[in-house]
């Protein structure tokens, strides 16, 4: 029993709340034509009613379920009853949450509400595409975060892309082409790399199917299960010469071919993330992207990366995850330097808080790589804490766009005097950038560097000083665009707007809810997170030790 | 046991399927008139149609011939297609020589 | 109410100020803002005399009826328990943060045949996550399921829950009865359900009270509510009001937090706080740029002491597993938990911490140019209470720092010599501000001597009676500021009026209005422009002399009997043997001299002589809401310091701040030091006559009149000395040609030749050459049918051919 459905409610909540972004897509068809605020006002709609739906899941998911320990407390499962057979080769359809996906299908929801209510006025042309392609990307987003198939979470990986892509090419800046070329290109390049990786990890395993369970059972060994047979060590053929050529040992052999697909996994996810030298597309997308799409971009598809690594890469290859995570968070504590320092330097507003978010989502993986319980859940945290306060930021450079047509920063000067509420929204905001205690930044950072600390005290102390430093690039554009004499363009600002305000309240109470009082989100994280952590570390010790299977107790069945 | 020559399809039909074979590759390759070009594919489909009731008489099944007449129907069809694209193509190009037709150059 | 429950309304009441000023502060109006926040201020100072009055924590001799804060969970060293009058009153909000809880809990490992008692042997603890201990109890709790001697391996041993005795129900196995299984099951899980603090990562919002916040807490809200007062008179004319009271507002709320925090990381919360709202109140003004860059910088410096603080955060966790006091200091007082190696750790990133929040080198840039806020912002955050954070944490977490002596000694000689280096500043620089900001640093620095020498005590009594003595002086100063606007105004309007007095006569030698700022520096913060102020505003005046003779450490002001202290410590150690605490006496001591003479120097030139323009000249006292609180803190200025008040202070600090006698000798900040060095008595006339001397100097210098010695010219005979002080050694300079400028250009290369030059330049590389690879390819296709056909008729040939070889 794998499933906890005490809280089922009696009707497919999970794919109702999946699927109905796109059948509200599909019932814009049915609209009248060239009614663009309708269109807005129905996408908003139907978002907001996912938003409800992802809160029920949210409200509803138990967190004290005895079972944690044993798999990530997955709930909500639909079919409930086991995974539907869907395409030949083992390829199946069950979607389900654990206590991560749960508040980052809430926190998809929410964002595209915002960034839904946000463009009305926003946005002119081809109003009815618009909202059609960001209610389709919030399918896509929310089954990544849902997918209990790895074929199925590949299918909406790739879901969830093209929509951004066309939102970039079609209502970008200048430069838009070019952006929406690159992101394509780049983020498809790795998923290809990713395609292999998943079909290699079912094939040589010799998984039932290409769900999460089978994939767990066959190479990760199962607390209790015992070890599992895991990749079999080609014999004849190429793959026999290669592992000739290295000269290597059997278990090193095997070990080797684990971290081989974890690699391509980690290479896919890392673009996504971005991580280090894979983050150049990022400040492009994010520039010439519009204000909704900027706002996704940054709030949810960069957690699909560091998702993937969570759900995915390193439960399903425990040690390889175990044996690379030193480089990849070496490469993480370089983006965490890199992309504030980088930031420090930027003339365009967006510019500089996509960079930072390169910076921010170093500091995600560092927590998660911790592969530890308090890193684990720190990252994960601040896998939401970035959506908010990011998409935050991102929604209000996009008011700001919206009135003033441009978002270079030395345009701008002395906006408290002209534009005091959007003023103090924007500083609250920063304050969580930067990790203020009392907002959300700050919970997330502290467990993300205690863990990671932990860990291993250099990678804390190293991420503490580059997280420290982001204050520096984001006081430095709070002092342009705010303090000083107010510049010619700073002066005929109109300040926020009651619609505005309604779009920025909900970040702005979340912000310091999580920030004071973080259990509601908190909870669910760290129980899943622990979990998956727990059984990594029993994988790579039971593959280790085999006999030591009965130091833990485990729950009989009553 | 069936002697070897009696399965083997007489030569002479398939000598002369092979001329008209080459006869018609080579009108495809050399001519540049359109109309010679289709002309000499249904000569190649014809020496193929040649080639498959000389070995389906040879082998004593009906099956070769059977499918000459699907050979027969699918050549009268892009025939008619054929002709219907050399129609069009003249009245857009006034031409009718195939190295007119070269947009898809890279 | 209980002090417990009456303990969080002291911040709360400035957070609800704060929350009140934010949502309707422009509908209140300025002066409406500045009666809100002053009346929440006062009632959180009112709470806290309440619980002054009501704790007893601050009455000496009184013994608490119960130990709070320790219990039988955490090993406590016998020498810890030797103090009884340790008091501490906890009261947890909310529980903040919590990874992965846990809970040892007693259970039992192999089946137990019912009736008989179960063996020692097989009863064990284990550590079992939350979420399993919630499911088994919901589980006999809702279905009243019985685990039979099988089931129950592995189960908490809870059947406090169980029917027990005949009536409970058998289906063939016998039921393990409470009595049998686990006599100390009480122990296990108190009745609530789980033991009240899980194990793994957990952080409460808690707060505690015992003496040392108590004194905090009454000198922040005090001195805050004085300072709110104040500020009602002299922001009268902004513009600005309502988010001027709500940063005040939320500064004290977060200066309470830190100092009421029950842990590292709620001290945390207040000390990033306070840095933030000292971010705001620096550029409070900020359509000035140069205000809104102090404010940066005040952050941005603080924040990097942040970083240490926060690493130092992390090994603490590390270390004791818990960030809160009642766990950590009991645990660090033990040397077998704390070893020498990690406490030195600790201490010393816990130093660069203080040193950040309290202006001491190489952090100390940040407070003279936070100047550049309202001065009652200056006088609240920049002398009373922000910068006293980092005496207060290395106060609090002193045992740690006991076991650190080398920590110590680091400690001692950054306060020491930042103290004497930021005297020698202050001696010459114009700014009436900047004096006080300097001679904030140093006040600050003799309290770091003071911690360093183990006498936390004298430490945090100097911190209490600068923060009379300095918020005195600036709010003073402030005064003064506004008396001589009112002057230049009042001169800009009647600059031909009738002259009567002679000094009036004087006065038309002015030209009407401002003079021209000198060296940058606003005319009427400009010593230069000032004297004679006493006699025009004679309320602010007299305080202000009260002020700067506190601070000079005249007998028997306050600032003598704190400085004499700190001192009197200082030599004790000196007399242990360590040359060391030789120099650093010395160097208190000249300190105290310097700081003597620029007081000195200071009261000279603003209050007494000749007016030096139309400011100084008609120059009116301020209104009586500002100079109501300058009497107030002038009056504990002089009484602040008796021996009366700090006797029994020290005792009633002593439960919180007495180094644990084990570690005495690494420390010996007690007592007994005083009997090793000179006694009391000489070290007191000392210190008079050291203070006085550089009065002394400061009139035969600056006295009204032909001066015995000649600034001007011993300006010019110390050229280069002279410079170098006035150019405050030149430090900001170097911060910004050795840390600032190379960091903006290492972002702008980080930017243009790496990320665009090197990883964009890869990425769009391998874009060209899959687009170079088309065009090479690109080729084949000629677009002429012949080809494509002759391709086909090869392949056919090859194909034919590779057929016939394999037949």
């Amino acid at each position: 029993m794998l499933f906890n459905t005490s809280n089922a409610l009696g009707f497919p909540v999970l794919s109702l709340t999946l699927f109905l972004p796109l059948v509200g897509a599909l019932g814009l068809l049915l609209l009248p034509r060239r009614h663009d605020a309708l269109y807005v006002a129905w996408g908003t709609f139907v978002a907001g009613t996912t938003t409800v739906l992802a809160g029920i899941l949210w409200l509803g998911y138990e967190v004290d379920w005895p079972f944690t320990t044993t798999l990530a407390n997955f709930q909500f499962a639909d079919p409930a009853r086991g995974p539907l057979p869907w395409l030949p080769g083992g390829v199946t359809y069950q979607v389900a949450v654990d206590g991560i996906a749960v508040v980052l299908v809430f926190l998809t929801a929410l964002l595209t509400t915002l960034a839904l209510a946000f463009s009305l006025g926003s946005v002119r042309t081809r109003v009815r595409e618009y909202v059609a392609l960001l209610l389709v990307m919030e399918t896509g987003v929310i089954g990544v975060f849902v997918a209990m198939d790895l074929f199925l979470f590949y299918v909406f990986w790739e879901a969830a892309l093209i929509p951004m892509m066309l939102l970039i090419g079609i209502w970008g800046g200048k430069e838009r082409l070019y952006a929406a070329y690159k992101f394509v290109v780049y983020t498809i390049a790795g998923s290809a790399l990713m395609l292999v990786a998943i079909v290699a990890a079912k094939e040589l395993s010799h998984a039932a199917s290409f769900h999460y369970f089978d994939l767990m059972h066959a190479l990760a060994p199962l607390p209790g299960v015992g070890s599992a047979p895991g990749i079999p060590v080609p014999t004849s053929g190429a793959g026999a010469s290669i592992i000739a050529l290295f000269g290597l040992d059997l278990p090193h052999a095997a070990l080797a071919i684990r971290i081989a697909i974890f690699l391509a996994f980690a290479l896919a996810f890392a673009v996504k993330v971005p991580m280090f030298p894979f983050h150049t597309w990022l400040p492009d997308a994010h520039v010439q992207a519009p204000t909704a799409g900027s706002v996704l971009l940054a709030g949810v598809l960069l957690k699909m990366g560091t998702f993937g690594f969570i759900r995915w890469a390193m439960p399903l290859f425990p040690d390889a995850a175990m044996t690379v995570a030193p480089w990849l968070v070496a490469l993480a504590l370089v983006g965490i330097w890199y992309g504030a320092w980088v930031a420090f330097a930027q003339t365009d507003m967006k510019s500089l808080v996509a960079y930072s978010s390169v910076s921010h989502m170093g500091l995600v993986m560092i927590g998660i790589l911790a592969i530890q319980p308090v890193g684990m859940a720190g990252g994960a945290l601040q896998m939401i804490n970035h959506g908010l306060s990011t998409g935050a930021l991102f929604l209000l450079v996009g008011m700001l766009y919206d009135r003033a047509h441009t978002r270079d920063i030395a345009a701008f000067g002395g906006l408290w005097s002209s534009m005091p509420r959007f003023s103090a929204v924007f500083l609250v905001v920063t304050f969580s950038s930067i990790g203020l205690p009392g907002t959300n930044g700050f919970v997330g950072e502290w467990l993300s560097l205690l863990g990671a600390f932990q860990t291993r005290p250099l990678w804390g102390i190293l991420a503490a000083f580059g997280v420290v430093f982001g204050a520096a690039y984001m006081l430095r554009l709070v002092q342009r665009v705010f303090f000083g004499p107010p510049s010619e363009l700073s002066r005929s600002m109109p300040d926020l707007t009651g619609r505005e305000m309604v779009v920025l309240a909900p970040l702005v109470i979340l912000i310091f809810w999580i920030g004071l009082y973080p259990r509601p989100f908190l909870a669910p994280i760290e129980a899943s997170g622990t979990s998956i952590v727990e059984t990594m570390r029993q994988g790579v010790a039971e593959a280790v030790a085999p006999a030591d299977v009965g130091a833990r107790i485990h729950p009989p069945t009553p | 046991m069936i002697p070897l020559a009696a399965v083997l399809p007489p030569a002479q039909p398939l000598m002369l399927a092979a001329l008209l074979f080459t006869i018609g590759a080579a009108g495809v390759l050399l001519r540049r008139n359109i109309i010679i070009v289709l002309m000499s594919v249904e000569l190649m489909l014809n020496a193929v149609n040649i080639t498959l009731v000389a070995v389906s008489r040879a082998m004593l099944q009906l099956d070769g011939q059977v499918f000459v007449f699907f050979s027969l129907t699918i050549a009268a069809a892009e025939v008619a297609v054929g002709l219907a694209l050399v129609v069009a193509l003249h009245r857009s190009l006034g031409s009718s020589d195939v190295d007119d037709v070269s947009s898809l150059r890279g | 109410m209980s002090i417990e429950t009456l303990l969080p309304w002291v911040p709360a009441l400035p957070l609800i100020g704060f929350v009140t000023l934010v949502f309707f502060g422009r509908r209140l109006g300025g002066r409406w803002s500045g009666i809100v926040a002053t009346v929440a201020m006062g009632a959180a100072f009112a709470v806290a005399a309440w619980l002054a009055l009501g704790s007893a924590l601050l009455r000496p001799g009184w013994s608490p009826p119960r130990v709070m804060g320790i219990d039988e969970k955490h090993v406590v060293p016998a020498d810890y328990l030797d103090h009884p009058q340790e008091a501490v009153y906890h009261s947890t909000l909310w529980t903040w943060m919590t990874v992965a809880p846990q809970y040892d809990l007693t259970v039992v490992t192999r089946p137990v045949r019912a009736g008989e008692p179960v063996p020692a042997d097989a009863v064990t603890t284990i550590r079992l996550p939350q979420a399993r201990i919630t499911h088994d109890l919901e589980l006999f709790a809702t279905s009243h399921r019985m685990f039979t001697p099988e089931q129950a391996i592995g189960r908490i041993a809870r059947l406090d829950l169980l029917p027990i005795g005949p009536d409970a129900p058998l289906n063939g196995d016998r039921l393990l009865a409470e009595t049998t299984l686990l006599p100390d099951a009480e122990r296990a899980i108190p009745a609530a359900g789980l033991p009240e603090r899980p194990l793994g990562y957990v952080v409460d919002v808690a707060l505690q009270l015992d003496a040392l916040s108590l004194l905090m807490i009454l000198i922040v809200t005090g001195v805050g509510f004085l300072i709110h007062l104040y500020s009602i008179g002299y922001m009268a004319h902004d513009a600005d009001r309502p988010r001027y009271f709500a940063y005040l507002n939320l500064f004290a709320f977060s200066m309470l937090t830190l100092v009421l925090g029950a842990n590292f990381l709620v001290l945390f919360v207040g000390w990033e706080l306070v840095g933030a709202c000292s971010y705001l109140l620096i550029g409070f003004w900020h359509k000035d740029p140069a205000n809104a860059s102090a404010g940066r910088k005040a952050f941005i410096v603080n924040r990097i002491g942040d970083v240490a603080f926060l690493i130092a955060m992390m090994l603490i966790f590390t270390t004791f597993g818990s960030l809160a006091f009642a766990d950590v200091l009991p645990q660090a007082a033990d040397p077998l938990v704390l070893s020498g190696g990690v406490a030195t750790l600790i201490a010393a990133l816990l130093l660069v911490g203080a040193t950040g929040k309290s202006a001491q080198i190489p952090l100390y840039v940040w407070l003279p140019d936070a100047m550049a806020g309202p001065t009652p912002v200056s006088a609240l955050i920049h002398a009373a209470t922000m910068v006293t954070a980092g005496i207060y944490m290395m106060a609090r977490a002193h045992v740690i720092f006991d076991h650190a002596p080398s920590v110590l000694v680091a400690v001692a000689v950054v306060g020491a010599v930042t103290a004497f280096g930021a005297a020698l500043i202050a001696l010459v620089q114009s700014d009436i501000k900047r004096v006080l900001a300097y001679s904030t640093v140093s006040q600050l620095g003799y309290m770091f001597l003071g911690v360093g020498a183990g006498a936390y005590a004298s430490g945090v009594f100097h911190l209490m009676t600068h923060a009379f003595f300095k918020a005195l002086l600036f709010l003073g100063a402030g005064s003064l500021m506004h008396a001589m606007e009112h002057g230049f105004h009042h001169g800009k309007g009647s600059g031909h009026g009738a002259a009567s007095s002679s000094e009036d006569h004087d006065d038309d030698a002015f030209p009407p209005g401002p003079p021209p700022a000198l060296d940058g520096i606003p005319p009427e913060q400009d010593l230069r422009h000032m004297g004679g102020l006493l006699r025009k505003a004679p309320v602010t005046g007299w305080t202000f002399v009260v002020g700067g003779l506190a601070l000079a450490g005249v007998f028997p002001l306050a600032g003598f009997w704190s400085k004499d202290e700190i001192l009197h410590h200082v030599i004790g150690r000196a007399g242990e043997g360590g040359a060391i605490w030789l120099a650093l006496f010395a160097l208190g001591l000249v300190t105290a001299g310097l700081t003597a003479f620029y007081t000195g120097r200071l009261l000279l030139l603003a209050l007494f002589g000749a007016p030096r323009s139309s400011g100084a000249a008609h120059a009116a006292d301020s209104p009586r809401t500002m100079t109501a609180p300058l009497v107030v803190l002038a009056a504990l200025s002089i009484v602040g310091g008796l021996p009366w008040l700090s006797g029994p202070l020290a005792e009633a600090l002593d439960p919180v701040l007495r180094v644990a006698g084990h570690v005495a000798t690494n420390v010996a900040g007690s007592a007994h030091a005083a009997e090793s060095g000179p006694s009391a008595l000489t070290l007191a006339l000392i210190a008079s006559a050291v203070a006085l001397g550089g009065l002394a100097l400061a009139w035969a210098m600056y006295r009204p009149g032909t001066p015995l010695v000649d600034p001007a010219r011993l300006a010019t005979a110390m050229g280069g000395a002279y410079r170098t002080l006035r150019g405050k050694f030149y430090v900001d300079e170097l911060y910004a040609w050795g840390l600032v400028r190379p960091f903006t250009r290492i972002a702008d290369f980080l930017w243009h030749r790496v990320d665009d030059g090197v990883v964009d330049a890869a990425v769009n590389a391998v874009g060209r050459g899959a687009v170079a690879l088309g065009q090479g390819s690109r080729r084949w296709q000629t677009g002429y049918v012949r080809t494509y056909g002759l391709g086909i008729v090869i392949g056919a040939a090859a194909l034919a051919a590779w057929l016939l070889w394999l037949v």
